[in-house]
């Protein structure tokens, strides 16, 4: 007969529902006595005590929606008779539950935990401190409180050869801009002065950041006088602003106010203190310590020649109204300089926002290095793949140990957890983890600052500015992070089925394990590309360090001589410095290698057999007659500068290869070159020697065609010195003694080449560092992951081995079968991470003129290093559980 | 079959007024919606006994157990002093409708078109 019973039936059903805790046992007797009515009733008309529960059943509703109808009114009960917080309580007790469940867990697998916390506070450090410096870049001028009103005006001109811009723009462009264009509501010119000395009663120091402005400078930045009335304080020519830092630098607790201060630099000037501001933030793209009225450059230069095209310095400012439109503004502004200067038919204007300067604006006379956006990509980039590897390691070694809380959830769903329940618990012990990574990360971010603003040249603090974005970035990436690393093992984890894991039948999912050797291969690929940039960037520098740069840098040191329009007396302090003994030889020059042009512009020339009208543009450098000797630079024709040859002084001049190809000369030696100067021929020289190609200017930029000109130097000499290698410290003291002799009022500054040519990569050497740092740590990362997943791993087969090896295999088998699973994938990411490497390190090179190539060799050391580094940290897993007794391991079989 | 909206409207005037008549159970109710609309309304077990603790905590219901001399426990819901008042509002409420379609569809035959 028919094997159902009603009761059985009807406690089944009554027992899936007494779980819930929305049904309370009256509801459920009143729900069954209901049954037991229907069924009956249905039994008396004539049908099968199966088909009539069935039927009761049906009329029952669906299943979810009759729960979720309970559920609405258990909590309207609650909410009525005051027993919410007992409900509260009892999720309070269930978290409690789930909290101690998490800390058993992590104290049970304490290897797993501390390589979970401490790779994902590596690169949660990684993200913060790089975070900090995004923020910092990007909140550039941001303090002005109309920053997004104020722009800079920037002078293009076109010539045949390109577009050169400059911020040195003509001055009457301030009154010239607010008189025709109402939607400028102030402007304001700003120049950087002369280097030289301050002296107040006998204190001197050498300053660097001396600027003049005009008064509408504080309409225009927000710029906080301390002492001082904005309003007069750059009203007289000789009137002058310092910063507290300087003001204490001077006076120290005295009032500088009305105190007079000495500036030399072609002459003495006396200034008086009209005021005294705040220093600008560090996040402002110009700084000056000293700055003073405009009226005083008019008043040196005359103020109707400073109106002049000829007198084009200073950089302009506006401040434009709320509702002006800049774009519009910048249109009109173009033809601009045409109307008014009749020099200027080829130079237009632009207007620059103020906030976009430091990071977008790169012209060659800003007045500090601007930023990197590139870097700040580049950056970004590698911090969220660092973060992104940590939290692979998370998400691999929560699945790859689920097996051990499998049974977990087999008993928490027969308890009644529903999966929802589930992934909450397991979302919530990610964030646990990620909390306290967190905090870690906190920690070694800050203990890594000082290092890491050496790396980067500034000067963050974790917890300086724009606190509240920093503290919602910090949560936000915390949550981010445990969601997205716990919410693969949770929802993993909360599928399993009860039935079936309670039985013992755990099968590791394959898509699972799939997915798991895919993150592996996605933590090394990314690794590998970092590890097979440092060693491209490695490749190059070196490269750099070795390329023959055409001429003897060591023990060649150079001096800057005061500026000035009157000749100096170079000759002497040439021969003073001769004199000395450890001083080989001493050249001047306008120019040093590393150290910019060597004179402002270049010179449009002509050379014999090219056509009539053909210029080719050659950057000259004024020099005595010894310069090519003393820099050593090798002759590949013809002959030096020479007393022997008195026209040389006039007639004559030395080119380098460059030029030599720029001019299409086959036999330069003896040709003739015409100078020119805006269209007008201002000499004619015959070529007496060439030179070998030097790097005049870094790596980065190709070889530019040069010629020396044998003339005495007027504008910012350098004096260079070829010393003795021998008693170098004795020599270097004796120039520091005899300098003051020389030049009183100008401190000595003596430089070594290599030091000025060292400068020059000193951001690619930043970059360099930095790369190499990021690339360890990431490194390091993956290798936590792949250590915790071998032990895992050897610890799943520790049965098997024992077997093995009682079966007769030897430990080197076992340890390369324990092994081989591990370097296969790393393997497989170096085959992905090749092309990625190539490319991006092909991009990389071509910033530089002079570069190396790639090659294979790169690769094959990245490929070794990666599977040596991947070998060592599995090794000593397989290695362990190769060796372990077998008797051991099967004794409880 | 009347429609889904209209059955879930009817079912709170339905049990205030069936338990005006008098004290009774969950299955009872049913069956007397059942046989009063002719079996056109038919209300799911699911939803009936939640809205009668909804009322319950609403207070225009109490309830109490009832044993049978005869027959198993049941669980008995009658209208209480605030119940009565809500049959009421409800009663005003329907018959304002009924009575305001009534007048649109009135003596004369507009439900056709002529």
């Amino acid at each position: 007969m028919s094997s159902f019973h009603l009761d059985t039936a009807l406690a089944t059903w009554r027992r899936s529902l007494s779980t819930n805790r929305t049904f309370s046992n009256d509801d459920l007797d009143e729900l069954e006595q209901h049954l037991r009515d229907q069924i009956a009733e249905l039994v008396k008309d004539g049908q099968s005590e199966k088909a009539a529960f069935d039927q009761a059943m049906a009329t029952m509703g669906e299943y979810g929606a009759v729960e979720r109808e309970y559920e609405k009114v258990y909590w309207e009960k609650l909410r009525r008779r005051g027993l919410l917080q007992n409900e509260l309580s009892w999720k309070l007790l269930m978290f409690k539950n789930y909290l101690r469940t998490a800390l058993r867990n992590l104290d049970r697998q304490r290897i797993p935990t501390a390589i979970n916390i401490v790779g994902l506070a590596i690169g949660l450090a990684c993200c913060l401190l790089i975070t900090r410096y995004v923020l910092f870049e990007v909140s550039y001028d941001r303090f002005h409180t109309q920053a997004d009103q104020i722009y800079r005006v920037v002078v293009e001109e076109q010539s045949p050869e390109g577009t050169t811009e400059t911020l040195r723009g003509p001055n009457a462009l301030p009154d010239l801009l607010t008189s025709t264009y109402p939607d400028v509501a102030d402007a304001s010119r700003l120049v950087q002065l002369w280097d030289g000395i301050f002296d107040a009663g006998g204190t001197q120091y050498r300053e660097t950041t001396f600027f003049a402005a005009d008064p509408s400078l504080f309409a225009v930045f927000d710029l906080t006088l301390v002492q001082g009335d904005a309003q007069t304080a750059l009203a007289t020519p000789n009137s002058l602003i310092l910063t507290t830092v300087a003001a204490t630098r001077y006076f120290g607790d005295r009032d500088p106010m009305g105190e007079t201060l000495t500036f030399t630099y072609e002459g003495a000037y006396e200034f008086v203190v009209t005021g005294v501001m705040e220093p600008l933030p560090e996040n402002s793209h110009v700084h000056f310590d000293f700055l003073t009225s405009f009226a005083h450059v008019e008043e040196i230069f005359g103020h109707a020649e400073t109106q002049t095209w000829d007198y084009n310095f200073a950089t302009t400012y506006l401040a434009l109204r709320d509702d002006a439109n800049a774009a519009a503004l910048s249109a009109q502004l173009r033809d601009l300089l045409d109307q008014h200067f009749p020099e200027a038919s080829n130079a237009h204007l632009h207007l620059q926002p103020l906030p976009g300067i430091h990071l977008y604006s790169n012209l060659p006379d800003e007045f500090e290095t601007p930023g990197n956006l590139a870097y700040l990509y580049l950056f970004s980039g590698i911090g969220l793949l660092i973060l992104l590897i940590a939290c692979i390691n998370f998400m691999n070694l929560a699945t790859a140990r689920s097996v051990n809380r499998a049974k977990e959830v087999g008993v928490r769903k027969v308890l009644g957890a529903n999966r929802g329940d589930l992934v909450y618990q397991f979302l919530g012990e990610a964030l646990l983890l990620t909390g306290t990574a967190l905090v870690l990360a906190v920690g070694f971010a800050v203990l890594a600052m000082p290092a890491f603003n050496a790396l980067v040249g500034r000067n963050l603090s974790l917890f300086g500015s724009q606190q509240a974005l920093f503290a919602l970035a910090l949560v936000g990436v915390g949550l981010l992070v445990g969601v997205l690393a716990g919410s693969y093992p949770a929802f993993y984890l909360s599928a399993f089925q009860p039935n079936r894991v309670l039985k013992g039948v755990f099968g590791m999912g394959r898509r699972s394990l799939l997915l798991r050797k895919g993150l592996v291969v996605m933590q090394f690929t990314i690794s590998i590309v970092l590890l097979a940039g440092i060693l491209v960037m490695q490749k190059q520098f070196t490269f750099m360090q070795d390329k023959a740069l055409g001429y003897e840098a060591d023990e060649l040191v150079y001096l800057t001589t005061p500026q000035r329009r009157e000749p100096t007396n170079v000759p002497l302090y040439q021969s003073t410095l001769e004199a000395m003994p450890g001083v080989l030889q001493v050249t001047a020059s306008s120019g040093v290698p590393g150290s910019g042009q060597p004179f402002n512009g270049r010179f449009e020339t002509h050379a014999e057999g090219m056509a009539p009208d053909a210029r080719a543009e050659v950057i000259p450098v004024f020099a005595e007659g010894n310069f090519a000797e003393t820099m050593g630079f090798s002759f590949v024709a013809g002959r030096d500068f020479s007393l022997d040859f008195p026209s040389d002084s006039t007639q004559s001049l030395v080119v380098n290869e460059a030029a030599v190809r720029a001019w299409g000369l086959h036999d330069p030696v003896g040709k003739e070159v015409t100078l020119y100067r805006n269209g007008d021929a201002l000499a004619t020289l015959r070529i007496i020697g060439v030179v070998e190609d030097f790097h005049y200017a870094s790596l980065h930029a190709p070889i530019q065609p040069m010629m020396f000109l044998y003339r005495r130097v007027h504008t910012r000499p350098y004096l260079i010195a070829r010393l003795s290698a021998e008693r170098l410290a004795e020599t270097l003291a004796g120039l520091g003694e005899a300098w003051p002799t020389l030049a009183p009022e100008w401190p000595l500054e003596l430089t070594f080449l290599n030091d000025t040519l060292d400068d020059m990569y000193v951001r690619d050497q930043q970059l360099a560092r930095l790369m190499n740092l990021f690339t360890g740590l990431a490194l390091i990362i993956a290798c936590l992951g792949l250590f915790g997943l071998a032990s895992f791993t050897a610890e799943q087969r520790t049965k098997e081995v024992g077997v093995r090896k009682v079966l007769g295999a030897s430990v080197p088998n076992v340890a390369m079968l324990l092994s081989t699973d591990f370097l296969k994938l790393v393997g497989m990411a170096f085959v992905l991470a090749i092309p990625l490497a190539y490319f991006a390190m092909t991009r990389w090179l071509e910033s530089f003129a002079y570069r190396v190539e790639i090659g294979p060799g790169v690769f094959v050391l990245t490929g070794v290093l990666a599977l040596l580094v991947a070998l060592l940290t599995v090794g000593y897993q397989s290695i362990k559980a190769a060796l372990a007794n077998p008797v051991k391991s099967l004794r409880y079989e | 079959m009347i429609s889904k909206a209209l059955v879930a409207a009817s079912l709170k005037p339905f049990i205030l007024s069936i338990l005006a008549d008098g004290e009774s159970y969950g299955y009872e109710i049913i069956q007397r919606v059942h046989d009063l609309t002719g079996g056109q309304v038919q209300w799911t077990t699911g939803t009936l006994y939640p809205l009668l603790h909804s009322l319950e905590n609403k207070n225009l219901l109490e309830s109490f157990w009832r044993e049978a001399d005869a027959g198993p426990r049941r669980k008995y819901y009658r209208l209480t002093a605030k119940g009565y008042k809500a049959l009421a509002t409800e009663k005003q409420q329907w018959l304002s409708i009924h009575e305001a379609l009534l007048k649109l569809w009135g003596p004369s035959p507009t439900l056709s078109p002529a």
